[in-house]
């Protein structure tokens, strides 16, 4: 997955300066999307969920 | 005020916002030549988090450099300020992932200055939307504002500069197809080397 963002991101960043700006946001936009699900992803435990029981007091 | 003087100072704001821009995004090019320097020379590979923090630090820089290359226009400002507010979010989660020792879990890497990686990235998320907030405040809308002729300074500085910062995405990319493979990144070694 985060080979797939970085990917999408450079891709993004390459069209944006060579090629079609429609494209490019439409490229960022996806990067920035699999970025949150892969950010998700990463801190949901199944234990705890989203939540952070060692800070809570 | 006359005409002309108008036109001088509408003229001046507009060199200052370029001036701004490219400096913001050098700034931004020199902090992931630094990390790059850490994961290379110090071999410090980054975590799943670290790399989401990059692909924000270069997801700010697109919005920059589309001002370059399209003209200046608020929607960038926007893009820019999106990754900037995701760069936060990651990495204030990132610090409280942490923040409290227990078994498994400490902060990645070497700290500098006494701070660790995550809590440097609030600092750079807290230090980009303060500057996008005081770009407004002081120069204003940069929307209408044509991009620098083609042979300007700043046009030349901002094309190496971008071509830099598509450089740092296009070495990352590789980087992270050795580090990960197709799977779940770790920060053991390289996924590909072993």
């Amino acid at each position: 997955m985060m080979a797939i963002i970085f990917a999408t991101l450079s891709a993004a960043l390459l069209v944006g300066w060579f090629g079609r700006r429609f494209f490019a946001i439409g490229l960022v936009a996806v990067a920035l999307l699999l970025s949150i699900h892969l950010f998700l992803w990463e801190i949901h435990s199944p234990e705890y969920g989203f939540r952070m029981p060692w800070i809570e007091t | 005020m006359s005409t002309t003087t108008r036109q001088q100072l509408e003229t001046l704001r507009f060199i200052l916002n370029e001036a701004y821009t490219l400096a913001m995004m050098a700034v931004i090019a020199a902090v992931l030549t630094a990390a790059m320097v850490m994961q290379y020379g110090f071999g410090e590979l980054p975590c799943p988090l670290c790399l989401l923090q990059r692909v924000a630090m270069l997801g700010v820089c697109f919005g920059l450099m589309q001002n370059f290359r399209h003209g200046f226009s608020d929607r960038n400002l926007g893009y820019s300020l999106l990754f900037s507010v995701f760069l936060l979010v990651v990495a204030v989660r990132q610090t409280l992932l942490d923040i409290y020792p227990r078994p498994g879990h400490k902060y990645v890497g070497s700290a500098v200055l006494g701070l660790h990686m995550p809590v440097w990235s609030i600092v750079i998320a807290l230090a980009l939307i303060s500057a996008f907030a005081i770009k407004l405040c002081v120069i204003g809308t940069e929307d209408g504002a044509r991009p620098p002729e083609r042979n300007s300074p700043f046009s030349r500085l901002a094309m190496v500069l971008s071509l830099y910062v598509i450089a740092i995405a296009v070495v990352n990319f590789g980087s992270v197809v050795v580090q990960c493979g197709l799977g779940q990144c770790h920060t053991e070694g390289y996924a590909l080397l072993k």
